[in-house]
């Protein structure tokens, strides 16, 4: 049986991690140890929902010689921190999304998990959706032949019932970071963009609303890769003041392929009029809706042992890290 | 226009064209807002045009000439819907009655009548048919709004709106559009659609804050706002057809509904009894209770006993599909009923360019290949 810590007890612990958590407890693979946030009521709730030996505040993580493993989900901001504090000791980590600020701090990151063999996970379930995985396995195949051009948005009216300041005070409480990480990373997961030693990407022009962050709304156009590797143009566009498309549209030489941002077993193919669903069967038994992602993502950190590659490994989240970092960081317009 | 419009539920997809018609009018909008985070981000642009302020301020506003009402209770747990039903219309009347304003203008929505109505919908009370929360929800406000108007010196307007379609509506253009990319089932149907479209709503709800009194009077409290009901959900389908590029599946071969199993608990067989009518009682007597924490407490728990293994396994046709599925199926017409004097400034036609315009715009048309 492992032990677990639970640091940030906001909503996305409360609506998605906790019933695995409890159906977990219920199994014995795991004993919550502590859980801690900023909100001690919001601690001891949860604290109590997972039968914890102990709850507080961050600062009070107190002895962590009887831990395994973390599940952080505190603002974006305090991540690396508590990333850091947990590797030190060699304890296993998953972290909610997005994964740290800054590329430096990511580089910095899979350093320390690499040096001390203990895995960093980054909760990014959407790499478990059946149709962004059969969208990859076919691109990587060359089904679609050249892909020049991709386009990608996301967005919806603001409609989380949070009171929490961050998400219009914080630099990294914005769109970008928000929905942005999401999306951004199924573009480079679908295009096996998302690892290599040098972010090969280009900002070529980005609008926002408003301008600094915490933005709302972006919109950018993005060259990713380089001559060596071949180049592909982003549209990218998210929004929390409208609804947009949730979509990624991947244009190829041989066809179009459509892959939803939310959660679908299979993206469609268009091949001039006509369009095929694109069924793999490696994937049918994948999870049914994005709950059973979660479930995924857990399965990986109870299983989690030094040296284990997986698809949620931190250092397949650098680029992506870069690339948002540049996005927040540039006022509109670029160019 | 002279005078001030107090605004609820400024933040909402109609409350923006309700903004813009109002501020094109010259009348001065002050928002009353329940969440400061909402509103920063969702009235941001609007700072500096309108004044943004809390309960405690609204009732101080001067020369207020109607209290217009878009906010409705979504997010309470079962057990406090009702307290913050209540709550929320008694801050309407509160308004109106301390500004000494002279209309409440309420916006409701035709689902009083049930998703798949029977007979003739007329503009009439809707007892309250315990349930579906959201339509439970909707017609308790109208009951809550006509029992206090009848002691009240304002005139109430409640104004049913049919399904709202336009350039951004989430419910009713956008979902459609996300159904074709994502290949989930839709009809070919000729089902009434029973639709009314945004800016028209903007318009009118400008109109009923001007028109005279006497007039809305007159009129009595139930308006229909359906004034495209007549034209069929393919006509708007089919051009959210052609705009993405996609054309719809249909439900052969979808199997019915699998997906989580509840364990048998007592926590289980509390969360299925706030389902359905029975639901209903239940969370009229629960809101009654002192206890709310506690009770809060308990249903987090009761959201706890779903199986998450469940979700990795079995498909099929969604809760969500079935309700689209039925609604677009729409075979009772709900007749428009406005107060006379008022034509939608935008006809069908136009309203179609715009939904196309927009659906362009926001990345749902897929473009020819590379």
């Amino acid at each position: 049986m492992k032990h677990y810590d639970i640091v940030g007890c906001g909503s996305v612990v409360r609506r998605y991690h906790a019933p695995i958590l409890r159906s977990l407890i219920r199994r014995q693979d795991i004993r919550v140890h502590g859980c801690y946030d900023l909100s001690e009521a919001a601690a001891k709730e949860m604290g109590s929902l997972l039968s914890a030996e102990r709850t507080g505040t961050p600062e009070n993580l107190g002895d962590l010689s009887r831990v395994d493993a973390v599940l952080i989900a505190t603002p974006p901001e305090s991540h690396v921190a508590f990333i850091e504090r947990y590797l030190s000791e060699g304890k296993a980590v998953l972290v909610e999304k997005p994964f740290v600020g800054t590329r430096t701090e990511a580089e910095r990151v899979v350093q320390i998990s690499r040096a001390r063999k203990t895995p960093v996970l980054v909760g990014h379930f959407r790499r478990y959706y059946p149709a962004l995985n059969a969208a990859r396995a076919f691109i990587r195949e060359g089904g679609l032949g050249r892909v020049g051009r991709v386009e990608a948005s996301e967005g919806g009216r603001w409609s989380w019932p949070t009171f929490s300041r961050y998400v219009i005070e914080s630099p990294l409480g914005g769109v970008i970071h928000d929905t942005g990480s999401h999306l951004m990373d199924m573009v480079l997961y679908a295009l096996d963009a998302d690892s290599g030693s040098e972010p090969p990407f280009e900002i070529l022009d980005v609008t926002k609303i408003p301008d600094t962050e915490p933005s709302h709304d972006c919109r950018a156009e993005i060259r990713l890769g380089n001559t060596d590797t071949g180049v592909v143009e982003l549209s990218f566009a998210v929004s929390r003041l409208e609804p947009l498309a949730g979509v990624i549209k991947i244009y190829g030489d041989r066809g179009t392929l459509i892959i939803p941002t939310a959660f679908a077993s299979a993206p469609l193919l268009v091949q001039g009029s006509e369009t095929f669903a694109l069924k793999r069967p490696e994937y049918a038994a994948g999870p049914t809706d994005a709950i059973g992602c979660f479930v995924l993502e857990h399965r990986e950190l109870l299983a989690a042992k030094p040296g284990m590659s997986s698809s949620l490994s931190a250092e397949r989240f650098v680029t992506l890290t870069a690339l948002l970092e540049s996005l927040a960081t540039l006022a509109s317009p670029v160019s | 226009m002279s005078g001030t419009v107090l605004l609820y539920g400024g933040t909402s997809y109609v409350g923006q064209y309700l903004l813009k018609s109002l501020l094109d009018s010259g009348t001065r909008v002050v928002s009353v807002i329940n969440n400061p985070v909402s509103s920063k981000i969702l009235l941001g642009s609007h700072v500096g045009r309108i004044d943004i302020v809390t309960q405690a301020d609204a009732v101080t506003q001067r020369d207020v000439r109607a209290v217009i009402n878009l906010a409705y209770v979504r997010t309470a747990s079962p057990n406090r819907a009702n307290r913050e039903n209540e709550r929320l219309m008694h801050s309407v009347h509160e308004a109106a009655t301390r500004t000494g304003a002279e209309r409440v203008i309420h916006a409701s929505t035709i689902a009083v009548f049930g998703y798949e109505p029977t007979g003739r919908p007329k503009p009439v009370p809707v007892p309250v048919e315990p349930g579906n929360f959201y339509i439970e929800t909707k017609t308790r406000a109208e009951h809550l709004l006509v029992q206090q108007a009848k002691d009240s010196r304002y005139n109430l307007s409640i104004v049913r709106l049919g399904n709202v379609v336009g350039p951004a509506s989430s419910a009713w253009t956008a979902s459609l559009a996300q159904r074709l990319l994502e290949a989930k089932p839709m009809l070919k149907t000729s089902g009434y659609s029973n639709a009314t479209y945004v800016e028209n709503i903007g318009s009118y709800f400008a109109y009923l804050s001007t028109v005279s009194k006497p007039e809305l009077d007159r009129f009595g409290t139930y308006h229909h706002l359906t004034e495209f009901a007549q034209h069929s959900w393919d006509e708007f389908i089919n051009v959210i057809e052609q705009t993405v590029g996609l054309k719809r599946v249909g439900v052969d071969g979808v199997r019915s509904a699998g997906g989580a199993r509840l364990s048998h608990t007592f926590g289980a067989a509390l969360k299925q009894a706030y389902h359905g009518r029975w639901g209903g009682y239940a969370r009229t007597v629960l809101g009654r209770l002192p206890m709310q924490e506690r009770l809060d407490a308990a249903f987090a728990r009761v959201k706890e006993l779903d199986q998450p293994e469940a979700h990795l396994h079995g498909s099929g046709i969604s809760s969500d599909d079935a309700t689209v599925l039925g609604l677009l199926a729409g075979r009772v017409l709900i007749e428009p009923h406005t107060v006379p004097g008022w034509t939608p400034p935008i006809p069908f036609n136009t309203a179609l360019e715009r939904i196309a315009g927009w659906l362009n715009a926001s990345g749902y048309a897929i473009r020819p290949a590379v």
